[in-house]
């Protein structure tokens, strides 16, 4: 006999007692788990588009919102816009490639779509695109679509295919080869049809820009600048700023989750002290033939401990398991696919798994110290003559 | 007569803050080693607490307690617990068998706390479950077992740690005359080993098997040997 052997004949007595507290804890360290798995796909997620994006750096309006950054990325509309002039202006400078986008949202199939107005050659080039399907646009003003892979799939759009966008219809011309990027879920119009449809005749949301010499930034930018008012972030400094309004995303969901955990730690308080006064005698008896009291405490100590271990492995896989399939509903609702590549191996690394499995038998262990400290307080004669 | 195993000296118990009871008054008494004592007396009167002193599973309000010669009411709950575990055996009324562990898992759990490695266990405690006539139930549960078998287990958990001293606490109270007589043999039979045997009891036909009689009577300890 040695005290794990007891104390797991302890545990398993009263299985359903048992369950119901390690699910408690198993379902904290799941929500833990899945909002911690989903910040880091986010954020896995936003490195991929932003290197995907082919730019050296963005020029945006003037007067942007920093949380318009994530748009820009994602693909979402974004509130200000410029004028068409500006990017005229910009895109005569010496050695800087330029492509204009106009982005805005419309029902495309009963799903909230990203619709994206280019210049159909420039783009082409730029973004390095290759169809899959069908063909590309023969022309700049030519009144057809051309879709991502992924964005022909979710809908069941094959090449031929009618849709209708503000009331007017379009044939989906060809489907582009996947990229990996925010490509693969968009629809792209011919940016002079797009800002027709969009009533948005003489405007665009962003520009990005490549240039010759990244290490002559600063000139390019000072050019940039002459010619018009705008708000030049490189793609580093665009990555970090959303990264940073991520990180403190994480922070909250994170809060959500720890809230949970709390919760679950008075539940294997609860069960550990009704514990305690149900095995008073048990106890009683194993101090009357020789068991210390530094003995009874690591008892129930451990006890509680392994409800941690137990329930910190089964809440890391099932809260895995919920990262995947929350990460797959929350991008069908919310058009952009920023979490579709959510994955187990993608974001969740080995390490955190273990920092959460310790976390959480640090939790229980720590919730466990009243109740063994009450069970190792009993004297034996009051727990023996107790009935 | 052998030097005493067991001695106190003016021991006193009192219960209660506000209403005290005064359940042992300055009992002072001593029991030789090897012998067979049992301590009666009525209900209430303070015996099962002379018993609970002498076993240090309960402090004296004043007075001392020796057990080999070592004052156990000085003693630090450590020491007092591995005084419990390897030279005094424990048997009660109500068996007081650990539920949820089979009879062999009872007694290898005494040895435990006794610090008798694991892996001499398992053969110790079949020799106990042997000589208590068990060897049959090693892996039956309390629950499986006859009163009359639970406390021959009972018994055999006590012998665990090979203690010089048995303290047992109506062991027959709650057994049938049949299973009390083959409890009662088995005790005897121990005695013969050379142990130090202390029955709590006020069964006088038991009493009358014993060497010394001590009778508790409100709290006062008069002998008769």
């Amino acid at each position: 006999m040695n005290i794990l052997k007891l104390v797991a004949k302890n545990l398993f007595r009263r299985k359903g007692r048992f369950i119901f507290t390690m699910l408690g804890i198993s379902i904290g360290m799941a929500s833990f788990v899945a909002l911690l798995s989903l910040g880091g796909s986010m954020r896995g997620e936003v490195t991929r588009q932003a290197n995907a994006m082919g730019a050296n750096f963005i020029i945006m309006p003037e007067n942007i919102c920093v949380f318009n950054l994530i748009a820009i990325i994602t693909g979402e509309t974004i509130s200000e816009s410029m004028h068409h002039e500006t990017f005229e202006r910009i895109s005569e400078l010496e050695g800087i490639e330029v492509i204009p986008h106009l982005t805005q949202q419309a029902a495309v199939r009963e799903l909230r779509s990203v619709v994206v107005g280019v210049l159909p050659d420039e783009t082409k080039i730029f973004r390095e695109w290759k169809m899959a399907a069908g063909e590309y646009f023969s022309s700049q003003n030519e009144n057809a679509a051309i879709i991502g892979s992924d964005f022909a799939t979710r809908r069941d759009l094959n090449v031929g295919d009618e849709i209708t966008i503000r009331n007017e219809n379009f044939n989906i011309k060809g489907i582009l080869a996947s990229n990996q990027s925010n490509d693969d879920a968009t629809l792209f119009l011919p940016l002079s049809v797009m800002q027709r449809v969009f009533e948005r005749e003489g405007y665009i949301s962003y520009i990005s820009a490549r240039v010759d010499d990244i290490a002559n930034m600063e000139s390019y930018e000072a050019a940039i600048l002459g010619v018009a008012n705008v708000h030049i972030a490189t793609d580093e400094q665009l990555l970090g700023q959303v990264l940073a309004i991520l990180g403190s995303v994480n922070i909250t969901l994170q809060l959500v989750a720890a809230v949970a955990l709390i919760a679950a730690a008075f539940g294997i308080i609860n069960t550990m002290m009704t514990a305690v006064y149900e095995r008073r005698r048990e106890i009683g008896i194993m101090r009357a033939i020789g068991g210390k009291r530094g003995t009874i405490f690591k008892i129930f100590l451990l006890e509680s401990g392994l409800y941690g271990l137990f329930g910190g492995i089964s809440g890391v896989v099932i809260g895995l398991f919920a990262s995947v399939f929350a990460g797959e509903f929350i991008s069908q609702i919310g058009a952009n696919d920023l979490l579709k590549g959510a994955s187990p191996e993608a974001s969740f690394e080995i390490s955190s798994v273990l920092t959460a499995i310790t976390f959480s038998l640090v939790i229980s262990i720590i919730s466990g110290i009243y109740p063994a400290w009450k069970a190792m307080l009993l004297a034996p004669v009051e727990a023996i003559s107790y009935e | 007569m052998n030097k005493p195993i067991i001695q106190t000296e003016n021991l006193n118990k009192i219960y209660g803050k506000k209403i005290k009871t005064h359940a042992l008054k300055n009992v002072s008494m001593e029991i030789p080693r090897a012998s067979f004592s049992c301590i009666i007396g009525k209900s209430g009167h303070g015996k099962s607490t002379l018993m609970h002193l002498i076993g240090g599973l309960d402090k004296p309000t004043s007075g001392n307690v020796f057990i080999d010669g070592i004052n156990i009411s000085e003693l630090s709950d450590n020491k007092l617990s591995e005084i419990r575990a390897e030279k005094i055996g424990f048997v009660f009324q109500f068996f007081n068998l650990l539920q949820n562990l089979t009879a062999l898992e009872n007694i290898q759990t005494a040895m435990m706390f006794g610090k008798v490695p694991q892996n001499e266990q398992k053969k110790k405690a079949d020799e106990l479950l042997k000589l208590v006539g068990l060897s049959d139930k090693a892996n039956s549960k309390p629950n499986e077992l006859s009163g009359g078998q639970q406390q021959r287990v009972s018994i055999a958990r006590a012998l665990a740690n090979d203690p010089d001293i048995l303290l047992m606490d109506e062991p027959t109270g709650n057994l049938d005359s049949e299973s009390e007589d083959e409890v009662l043999n088995h005790i005897l039979e121990i005695h013969k080993t050379g142990k130090t045997i202390v029955i709590v009891t006020h069964n006088k036909e038991l009493a009358q098997k014993a060497e010394i009689i001590f009778e508790v009577k409100d709290g006062r300890l008069n002998n008769f040997v």
